[in-house]
């Protein structure tokens, strides 16, 4: 089931998404966006919702479902 | 658990903003946008726009703007609340503006305690221009134009805006960060309470909101969080300072 939908496109690279996740759910991903930028992915089968993610982004990335 | 609170971007943010990656302006902008959304205000709302880094908000969110010459947003925003006194003022602006080029306007306006409300953001330098020595750049801090760093001998000592309007007779003054989202639960607290106070006429109010400026601090966004949890917080006093 997908929780959290993702727009990597606008990801411009800060990682605070990854220092946020207390889980640990969101890692590097191997995709490169338009900017240049290597992207995160989530793994949504750890992930629990918190919203951490989502507010710590200044990019809007996330939209937890 | 899950938390029950906002998990999805305000429809006034229209589109990706131009910020640089880490930039703590960004989030502040979606704060604000939340709480416009949260409190059905977005229609009644005039943002008084500085020059600087912060002005950039106007590409991304669907809010009207009023942009004064650089620093003059106290009077700018005294002016529009006079003439539409139903309408929410207020201002994003940066430290640079409202503490350095504009400190006469901002501090007129809390003086007279006038109906409008500042968002300052602090990132103890000039972002824009960049990352020089500003009033507000902590001593010893590194910035472009002090190399070895802020020495009180050299260039005096820093600004405070706690300091200097904690005597005031204002509606709402506290100073808030960003670097966690307990930390942005209560900024976003704060912002709401500041245009609460507005639509309750109780005066001037100010939020001061410690961001990060990772391009001009020479750190990584991650860095720079944790530069201002543990150099510019003990050094400041935070929390709400002033509510009445």
């Amino acid at each position: 089931m997908e929780k959290v939908k993702l727009n990597v496109e606008r990801c411009k690279g800060c990682y605070l998404c990854i220092e946020n996740c207390k889980i640990g759910a969101i890692t590097m991903s191997s995709y490169t966006n338009r900017n240049g930028v290597v992207t995160i992915q989530v793994d949504q089968n750890k992930c629990v919702q918190c919203g951490n993610c989502y507010t710590m982004c200044p990019d809007l990335v996330f939209e937890i479902l | 658990m899950a938390r029950k609170t906002a998990k999805k971007a305000p429809v006034i943010m229209k589109c990706e903003n131009m910020f640089c990656a880490g930039c703590g302006h960004s989030i502040f902008d979606r704060i604000l946008g939340e709480v416009l959304t949260e409190m059905n205000i977005i229609q009644d709302t005039i943002i008084c726009s500085d020059i600087g880094c912060n002005h950039q908000f106007q590409y991304s969110m669907a809010v009207d703007v009023v942009m004064p010459p650089h620093g003059k947003m106290g009077a700018a925003l005294t002016a529009m609340k006079r003439v539409r006194p139903n309408k929410y003022c207020l201002t994003i602006a940066g430290d640079g503006g409202a503490y350095a080029i504009g400190l006469g306007e901002t501090m007129s306006a809390a003086t007279r305690d006038e109906n409008v409300t500042f968002f300052v953001m602090n990132n103890t330098c000039y972002g824009m221009t960049g990352g020089q020595l500003a009033p507000t750049t902590q001593i010893g801090q590194w910035s472009s134009s002090t190399p070895r760093g802020r020495s009180i001998e050299e260039h005096g000592r820093d600004f405070d805006v706690v300091k200097v309007m904690k005597n005031l007779d204002i509606a709402y003054l506290a100073r808030t960060t960003i670097t966690s989202p307990s930390e942005i639960d209560k900024t976003k607290k704060a912002v709401r309470k500041a245009l609460e106070k507005q639509r309750d006429g109780k005066g001037f109010s100010l939020v001061e909101v410690l961001v990060p400026c990772p391009t001009n601090w020479g750190m990584s966004p991650v860095k720079a969080m944790e530069h201002i949890k543990n150099e510019l917080v003990p050094r400041y006093e935070m929390g709400e300072i002033i509510d009445k």
